[in-house]
């Protein structure tokens, strides 16, 4: 306990100062890309230049936000939808990241094939997985497994997806797929989502705790 | 009404979404055959998976859905006859084992 309590203490947490002109530009280019028309060209340049990572053939709809002062801590991967009007939080001030792991820090990160349905929050130090899907209006605490569809606030896991709904996938398609899950396949889907949490570099603390949640 | 015929699953889909339908000002009982459940307001993704979920609680079995036309989803009429269709096949698979 002591030496990870000196740990601590060589590695404090510190929320970084953005300045001003950089803030300033965040900002400008955050208005511009919840205004400008172009899903798959033009907002999706704009939040790049932003700093946000983002992959190929991903789809932002309009007054989508993301991330003000800190984009670069938000990792998009290719063939993403996220639907209108979503937020995307990645920094909490009272929790800011150690020194150390400033340098590449990722507390959101949405992997290739997740679909963010309109309306959603995306909340600090969680991970959504390959092809998982966000319910339209959910709100996003925990991390999310991959191929799992979640819904409410705080998001749950209710239906395992059979395919990813990606711009591609017919609607009733992706339907005929899902299969609704039962209390003990979202106990066991809690399980995996804590297994997947710990593999998520920069999502969890050094006591394996997620950070946003305390669980 | 024979249990598992297309005509007991529609039944069994209608009553499930009577309110939904009735809402609508539709007789439920009177709905066409190629009544689309989704588009017409009735039924989103999750209430579509739970429906298929409750069919295959009530006639004790699970129903491959893999070869149904996605199309024909969310359309009471072609949706109750594959189901009932699943349903022999199934029957018939427990009778020869």
């Amino acid at each position: 306990m002591a030496s990870r309590a000196s740990e601590a203490d060589a590695d404090p947490r510190q929320m970084p100062t953005e300045g001003f002109f950089r803030g300033l530009k965040n900002r400008l280019l955050q208005e511009l890309g919840r205004t400008l028309p172009g899903g798959f060209t033009t907002r999706v340049r704009i939040h790049r230049w932003r700093g946000v990572k983002i992959g190929e053939r991903v789809h932002i709809g309009p007054d989508v936000l993301i991330e003000t002062a800190f984009p670069e801590w938000v990792s998009i991967g290719s063939n993403v939808q996220i639907g209108t009007r979503c937020l995307i939080l990645a920094h909490v001030h009272t929790l800011p990241p150690r020194k150390s792991k400033l340098a590449n820090y990722v507390s959101v990160r949405i992997e290739d094939d997740a679909y963010i349905g309109a309306g959603s929050i995306i909340l600090p130090n969680v991970s959504i997985g390959r092809g998982a899907v966000v319910a339209a209006g959910s709100v996003v605490s925990r991390s999310v497994p991959p191929m799992v569809m979640v819904q409410g606030n705080p998001a749950r896991p209710i239906a395992r997806c059979g395919i990813a709904l990606t711009w591609d996938t017919a609607l009733k398609t992706f339907y005929l797929k899902l299969r609704p899950l039962n209390d003990r396949a979202q106990t066991s889907i809690k399980s995996h989502e804590s297994d997947f949490e710990s593999t998520c570099d920069g999502l969890v603390n050094e006591s394996g705790v997620n950070e946003n949640t305390g669980n | 009404m024979t249990v598992g015929s297309a005509h007991y699953i529609r039944s069994f889909i209608v009553h499930r979404l009577r309110e939904s339908i009735a809402g609508l000002g539709l007789e439920p009982e009177a709905i066409d055959d190629d009544f689309d459940l989704l588009t017409s307001g009735v039924i989103d993704s999750l209430g579509l998976v739970e429906m298929i979920t409750a069919i295959e609680q009530d006639l004790g079995c699970t129903l491959e859905m893999s070869d149904l036309d996605p199309e024909n989803l969310t359309i009471i009429g072609p949706l109750s006859e594959y189901i009932e269709n699943q349903y022999l096949m199934t029957a018939q698979y427990r009778r020869l084992a």
